[in-house]
């Protein structure tokens, strides 16, 4: 149970990352998060089954085709509601809409699955666990490690964190508002992806993963704080031991609700969430 | 101002007219479950923007309208109630459940109520999937029994059977006639122009006296009260109840079915919810295409026509006198 | 003298690591003009949002006359006839100003909710009742010409007009004002001074936080000055014009309290 959660911890980590970045730097709503992680899956479906690309090197395609048409949509559709949080959210579950349908026009609606990468089991402080969901787990921290040495050392993650701080002051440092919102959401979009792309040898996939997905990885961001980074990822962690202890002890079901009802507590009881400020 | 007044009634009245008078035209089945459940449709459509006359959006609605189809069915299946007296029950119910919703969610605003009531409403629909025993489970209910027949002296009795296609039309038409009707005195009175202030600003409106929580519950309650109605008007008609029916989609199109029809007017959702009826109808060949058709219409109201289509007669009058003029001038 | 209207005792207002007021303590006597001044940043508004209910005050309490109201609600304040004007317009966007100051008469209308939804004969009468009174309130700030114009379509002074309309249609024993006169022409200026007069004369104690100490200083009974969230001074218009405290307070020399500047 503890390592179910741990992984699933950082399987939603990587996947929150995503969405607290394009909150807390734009602050729009970004339903259609889900959906990136699903063409992530999708896109290394592609890349790996049917070009027969090695399954790293399509992962990392992916990443970056997926990245791209975040920025694209961003551009096109998310730049005028910037800040607006309900407009963006109703755009953003239109076009969670259409990157569906355009799943099922590309790839049709069978149910999808790749071959594991790592095959086998081992034992892991006494569970069988798959090595594919060990290496997941290990990629995912490699991934979110690299992502916080960016944000912290870089340039443009300074500019980052410096936006979500404060748009303004950011700005009239000389900061390009539009790179960095580009920038976020393709990174963003990449990490969930990435998450979409590592998960795809573990689960069976349709272009319906994406709402269920994007409902996790919304009470993980609400429970860590809206905008904060760090908060997210103690969110993601304590929701997967959550979700796994209450699968296992009771239902799977159960455990929705309890995700639910946390959602419910956190927003009505502390809006700011556990790391939050406001 | 008279005058305008007198040809609103008549309109109005000339439309219910024909409301009743369709079945005589309507022969085909499917086009009265349409309707029928169009009808519905439409009161859950108004209700819910009923709440957003207050500024807030609830995500808890559709789930309360499952409520209240459930509390109906359950009401019947399990204590052999009449639907007539299963359904002013139920919608009682619903409003006592709605008022434990909605309570924590009157600490937030906007977004965070929005979400905070999906998430209640959510916990809700849960609990019929998960509990077998009463709701149903995954499976939900299944043969809820059809309204027992009318019987009105020198008439034959009005007979509720799967066939029963015009009887149900009237019924629910009645219905919802009847919860326009309401829903617009309530917008009209008192309580209308509390919730205006309310949505224009909540700070200012408590600052004039107003116990913001209180009337925004009230508000609440009604609303989920003519959802629950709706909802048991759907569980007795279909017969058919399932948990996924009032997933988050169903929320979602109910929110465009009034935001596009215009939140602002009254008449708005009824717009909203008629046009899309009509296009999921054209689209039928279609059905995957349904969300994207729904997704561009939504993007394309909110950028061109954010007042919803019922705004587009007064926008386009103006054009059209302009255009007048110039001829005119020539 | 008798007993305060309003007694703010010791009040502290912390934001995180900011402190906006310090132990801040002073009394409201019932029927006068006293004013509230201080540089940008004192903590006048913040004040007020303290005493209206809008946050609680980390510490202190409040008293009105003689009732602990410290963190009541701003609609148990309205009860109790305390009214506000914004400083930064808080309007009803969308409603008329007609409409806007119905809604303000909120707590005195004899309009009831079953008489209005079925539209009786008898509600028709209260309405019309509450019509008047309106039109009544509008006439006493001169906004009769603006009745069916929206709120957000109004001039910058008008709007600022409405907020003290509002705030009177409560029917408040104490008026809280917010900065009622700044960025007003001098006719505005001078039509809401005799309006804060004329209310008093009536029997509304006013409590008014002001930049335009100019403006100020003509109408008011008593100031306070209030600097970096503490009270450094308390007197007369004429005791205040005169005190090195409150000059060094404010950027520049001394302040002229008459004509002239």
């Amino acid at each position: 149970m503890i390592v179910n959660g741990t992984m699933t911890g950082f399987q939603l980590a990587l996947f929150a990352t995503g969405l607290t970045l394009v909150y807390g730097i734009m602050l729009i709503i970004n339903f259609a998060h889900g959906e990136l992680y699903m063409l992530g899956a999708f896109g290394v479906f592609f890349f790996c089954e049917q070009l027969g690309l090695n399954y790293f090197l399509s992962l990392i395609l992916a990443m970056i085709v997926v990245g791209l048409i975040a920025i694209a949509m961003e551009r096109i559709f998310f730049k005028p509601l910037r800040g607006q949080h309900i407009p963006s959210f109703v755009m953003s579950c239109g076009l969670a809409f259409m990157l569906q349908v355009s799943a099922v026009l590309a790839f049709g609606i069978k149910d999808k699955a790749i071959d594991s990468v790592f095959p086998g089991v081992v034992n892991v402080f006494g569970t069988f666990v798959s090595v594919e969901r060990l290496m997941v787990s290990l990629i995912s921290a490699v991934l979110i490690i690299g992502f916080y040495i960016f944000l912290l050392r870089s340039r443009y993650g300074r500019a980052m964190r410096a936006v979500m701080q404060d748009p303004d002051a950011a700005a009239l440092q000389g900061v390009s508002i539009n790179q960095v919102c580009s920038l976020g959401i393709g990174i963003g979009a990449a990490l969930a992806a990435a998450a979409g792309g590592l998960l795809a040898p573990v689960f069976i996939f349709n272009p319906w993963i994406g709402p269920v997905l994007t409902w996790e990885g919304f009470i993980v961001v609400c429970l860590g704080g809206k905008t904060s980074l760090p908060g997210t990822l103690l969110a993601a962690f304590i929701l997967g031991y959550i979700k796994s202890f209450v699968t296992t002890l009771v239902d799977p079901v159960a455990a929705l609700m309890c995700e639910a009802a946390i959602l419910g507590i956190i927003l009505t009881l502390r809006p700011q969430g556990l790391l939050g400020h406001e | 101002m008279n005058s305008n007044n007198r040809t609103r009634w008549i309109s109005l009245i000339a439309v219910v007219i024909i409301l009743f008078l369709i079945p005589l035209f309507v022969k085909s089945p499917y086009w009265m479950l349409v309707l029928t459940l169009m009808w519905i449709h439409i009161i859950v459509a108004e209700s819910f923007r009923y709440i957003v006359t207050t500024g807030e959006y609830s995500f808890a609605h559709v789930p309360l309208m499952g409520m209240g189809g459930y509390a109906s069915a359950l009401l019947a299946m399990k204590l052999g109630l009449s639907f007539w007296l299963a359904l002013p029950l139920a919608v009682l119910i619903v409003a006592l459940i709605s008022i434990v919703i909605y309570y924590p969610c009157l600490r937030t605003t906007g977004t965070f109520f929005f979400f905070a009531s999906f998430a209640f409403g959510e916990v809700m629909r849960l609990c019929w999937v998960r509990f077998r025993v009463p709701f149903g489970g995954v499976g939900g209910l299944r043969d809820i029994p059809r309204p027992d027949a009318i019987h009105i002296p020198g008439l034959p009795p009005v007979e509720f059977t799967f066939l029963s296609h015009v009887p149900y039309y009237y019924l629910i038409l009645v219905f919802m006639l009847f919860s326009l009707l309401i829903m617009y005195l309530l917008e009209r009175s008192r309580l209308g122009a509390i919730a205006a202030a309310v949505r224009e600003s909540k700070t200012l409106a408590s600052f004039v006296g107003i116990r913001v929580w209180w009337y925004e519950m009230v508000i609440f309650v009604i609303a989920s009260a003519f959802a629950a109605l709706g909802g048991s008007l759907y569980a007795h008609y279909t017969t058919l109840l399932v948990p996924l029916e009032f997933y988050w989609g169903l929320g979602i199109y109910v929110c465009i079915w009034a935001v596009v029809g215009g939140t602002g007017d009254f008449m708005g959702p009824i717009v909203g919810t008629i046009v899309f009826s009509l296009a999921r109808e054209f689209l039928r060949p279609i059905p995957q295409l349904v969300p994207m058709v729904y997704g561009l219409i939504l993007a394309a109201t909110l950028a061109f026509l954010p007042e919803g289509l019922i705004s587009l007669p007064s926008k386009i009058l103006p054009w059209i006198e302009k255009g007048l003029a110039k001829v005119k001038e020539r | 003298m008798s007993t305060p209207l309003l007694e703010v005792r010791n009040i502290t207002k912390r934001f995180g690591g900011l402190t906006a007021i310090s132990r801040l303590s002073f009394d409201i006597y019932l029927g006068e003009i006293a004013g509230l001044i201080g540089p940008n940043g004192a903590g006048k508004t913040t004040l007020f949002n303290v005493i209206t209910g809008f946050y609680p005050p980390t510490e202190g309490k409040v008293f009105y006359k003689g009732e602990d109201i410290t963190g009541f609600k701003p609609h148990q304040l309205v009860k109790r006839r305390i009214g506000r004007s914004f400083q930064l317009t808080a309007l009803f966007d969308n409603l008329s100003v007609f409409q806007s100051v119905v809604m303000s008469q909120h707590l005195h209308t004899e309009v009831g909710f079953w008489g209005s939804l079925f539209h009786t004969p008898g509600n028709r009468q209260k309405e019309k009742a509450t019509e008047a009174k309106t039109m009544e309130i509008l006439k006493f700030t001169g906004m009769e010409t603006q009745r069916d114009v929206l709120a957000k379509n109004l001039s910058h002074g008008y709007q600022k007009t409405l907020n003290f309309t509002m705030a009177i249609g409560t029917e408040p024993e104490l008026l809280m004002l917010d900065e009622p006169l700044c960025a007003l022409s001098p006719e505005r200026v001078t039509a809401i001074q005799n309006l804060i007069r004329t209310a008093r004369d009536k029997g509304v104690t006013v409590l008014v936080i002001e930049h335009n100490m100019k403006a100020l200083f003509p109408i008011c009974d008593r100031i306070m000055v209030l600097d970096a969230g503490m009270k450094i001074a308390e007197g007369t218009p004429k005791e205040i014009g005169e005190n090195s405290k409150v000059i060094e307070a404010y950027l520049g020399g001394a302040i002229d309290v008459s004509d002239g500047r």
